[in-house]
């Protein structure tokens, strides 16, 4: 037998060796991708849901309750906002605090106001 | 030779060979040979087909889940802060096969003892039927769905089916609608973009508010409540760009339990309600005077006696029996004084400004018609219509038109459209009166609030400016005086409005707390009050020094007539 033969032969079985394995090894890969394709679907579908509870228990007639029941928050008042403006800077002590426009100005002897963060009776 | 010897019958063999049974031999031989290559050949091939080449049902499987992307046949509803309204979720519905149903007794009480609002008999004489399908009930929840898996009863199975739900209920019930079993939009938003809803894969965000619309369904329900009324509505509407920030009517509905039960609450009060709305119309008449350049601030007109016209007989609610100025005339709401100014003006220019304003025709909003009510107008608009509508009888419009109407005359002068979509960019409006117009009817709305019958409705350092409207109901073809239609329409902060908010409450009856008294100053004035002081923080709203020089500029008006030398400022 030629020599050439034979190395044609070898390449021949190689190539099919080596096709045979990539194809496996690609079908392989497609069954990962359709996975992890659907695992995205279902966590979407998941997320979904999801959004749709947190939306539910989020409700403002909820949280209202929750807020008033456990954390005793009650609406915003108006005299409790003031404007960026009025905040003082720590290096000029003697800039007085008054809250925003929202009260009459104060008469020099009204003491700055305190501002509390959370009542909790 | 080889041949011969197995396949020749013994007798033969003796005899000499045949001639030609060597090639007979060689020609079998062939065709055994070429047959076994070829069953090889074909065992290779398909070999090679069925390992090397991809088969039709793996190409498939590879691109079955060809998008990631998951989607529902409805997009979503949200409102303009991105809170989620409307959302479509798969909900699984319960068939048998009762073919596969070993004891439909057992099976029965065993669902029944699940889902306890269907009825044993009927659920056994489903399992029992001579078919392989049949619908036990349809759209389980989750947890009704894991007890019948639980069961473990062979079967029973599942389909999934979408279904429309709202987690706002009915805060937002009115406006957003609903949708039926196969989800298309029956009422409301949903109807009215029904196709953009299941065509568009982008939620649509509404312009209304979640937070401020639940403010404003509370205070309703509330005021619903103590006033023992038959139902209520309330708009908030943002007074520059026309966008409904909240837009409630009651009784209202849970779109989620819908049933044929509640059928009285799909009436939308809002938009498709239209009423006469009394008192309110009188600022149109006074911005028109003002406008016209023809009665100025300072003019004044004699309210001392009613006026007669045909079998009508125009008079005041509380006569001053005096001459009157134009902010008296608003702020006493003088009905003599509005039909004196409205015949000065004429009926023609009347109709044409409150055209103008939108109060003729049929609003624009984004619903579909039947939910959007046509305004009631006299046909021919004599003198006497312009005399009565000019204090709000004898017209009838729905609370989204008087709305945006007001909006339009305080912000500055322009009307917009009312819209439930979220705007992204400027609106385009028209210009309706001048500046300087709309900044004296500003003044003058605040004088009723600081000053009149709107004091209720003060919410302290937003500056709320408003009229109250209290119309008598028309029943059997005449007014009845006890029964009232209770309105406030007011706006805040006065001296750049931000937000114009509406309230109507229908036939209230008074108590103690309003000392007896039903009318818009006592029941619907407190309730916009009421709903300002909480939504202002929530809108972005600064809170406004009134002692401040350039609030009090902004706000002051003579209200004092020239006869009685009386003229002062109104104070806060």
């Amino acid at each position: 037998m030629k020599c050439s033969t034979l190395i044609l032969m070898l390449m021949a079985v190689l190539a099919g060796v080596g096709l045979f394995t990539l194809k496996y090894e690609v079908s392989d890969l497609e069954d990962k991708l359709a996975k992890l394709r659907l695992a995205t679907k279902t966590h979407h579908q998941e997320i979904h849901v999801l959004r749709a509870e947190w939306a539910y228990l989020n409700r403002p007639t909820r949280l209202k309750d929750l807020g008033g029941r456990l954390l005793f928050l009650e609406p915003t008042k108006a005299t409790q906002t003031i404007g960026i403006e009025d905040i003082p800077y720590l290096s000029l002590p003697h800039r007085k605090l008054t809250i925003g426009n929202t009260v009459p100005p104060a008469a020099d002897r009204d003491p700055p106001p305190k501002i509390t963060f959370l009542r909790v009776p | 030779m080889i041949g011969r010897q197995p396949f020749y019958p013994l007798r033969i063999r003796r005899k000499p060979p045949v001639p030609g049974a060597v090639e007979i031999a060689r020609i079998r031989l062939m065709i055994a040979g070429s047959l076994a290559i070829a069953a090889f050949l074909l065992v290779a091939v398909r070999l090679t087909i069925v390992t090397v080449l991809p088969t039709p049902e793996a190409a498939r499987a590879g691109t079955q889940v060809k998008s990631s992307n998951f989607r529902v046949s409805r997009t979503d509803i949200l409102d303009r802060n991105g809170q989620l309204l409307a959302t479509n979720l798969d909900t699984f519905s319960l068939y048998a096969n009762p073919n596969l149903i070993q004891n439909p007794k057992l099976t029965a009480q065993d669902i029944v003892a699940i889902l306890p609002e269907l009825r044993e008999e009927t659920v056994v004489r489903q399992l029992k039927e001579k078919r392989d399908f049949v619908w036990i009930k349809r759209r389980l929840t989750p947890e009704q769905k894991y007890a019948i898996n639980k069961l473990g009863k062979p079967g029973l199975d599942f389909r999934t089916e979408e279904r429309r739900f709202y987690p706002a209920g009915e805060v937002t019930g009115r406006v957003v609608g609903f949708t039926n079993i196969d989800n298309r939009g029956l009422s409301g938003f949903e109807r009215k973009f029904d196709r953009d809803l299941t065509e568009s894969d982008t939620p649509l965000y509404l312009s209304i508010d979640l937070r401020v619309q639940h403010l404003m369904y509370q205070a309703l329900r509330t005021s619903l409540k103590r006033f023992k009324a038959r139902a209520a509505t309330g708009i908030i509407l943002d007074a520059n760009n026309g966008q409904v920030i909240s837009m409630v009517s009651l009784p209202g509905f849970n779109p989620n339990y819908l049933s044929s039960k509640n059928v009285k609450g799909l009436f939308n009060l809002a938009t498709q309600g239209v009423y006469e709305m009394g008192s309110t119309f009188k600022i149109f008449t006074i911005a028109m005077a003002l406008d016209s350049g023809e009665i100025t601030i300072q003019d004044e007109y004699d309210a001392s006696k009613p006026i007669r016209v045909g079998k009508f007989l125009i008079r005041d609610y509380r006569p001053k029996n005096r001459w009157l100025s134009i902010p008296e005339i608003f702020l006493h709401s003088s009905n003599i004084g509005s039909a004196k100014i409205a015949l000065d003006i004429g009926r023609h220019r009347q109709r044409d400004f409150l055209g103008k304003l939108g109060l003729l025709e049929r609003p624009t909003l984004e619903l579909d018609e039947q939910e959007l009510g046509s305004p009631i107008i006299p046909n021919p608009w004599r003198d006497v219509n312009a005399m009565t509508i000019a204090y709000g009888h004898g017209i009838a419009v729905s609370p989204i038109q008087i709305t945006s109407a007001v909006a339009a005359v305080i912000n500055g002068g322009i009307y917009y459209e009312p819209t439930l979509l979220l705007a992204r960019s400027n609106r385009r409006g028209r210009r309706i009166i001048s500046k300087n117009t709309s900044d004296k009817i500003r003044r003058l709305l605040r004088l009723v609030v600081s000053e009149g019958s709107g004091r209720k409705a003060e919410a302290r350092h937003y500056l709320v400016g408003g009229k109250t409207g209290t119309a008598e109901k028309v029943k059997d073809q005449a007014y009845e005086r006890k029964a009232l239609r209770s309105s406030f329409v007011g706006a805040f902060p006065m001296n750049k409005p931000k937000y114009v908010v509406f309230a109507m409450v229908d036939e209230p009856i008074g108590n103690e707390d309003s000392r007896g008294r039903a009318t818009g100053g006592w029941v619907a004035a407190p309730l916009v009050g009421e709903v300002i002081a909480q939504i202002a923080p929530l809108l972005g709203v600064a809170p406004i020094n009134y002692e401040s020089e350039k609030v009090r500029n902004q706000m002051a008006i003579g209200i004092g007539t020239k006869k009685l030398e009386k003229k002062h400022f109104a104070s806060f």
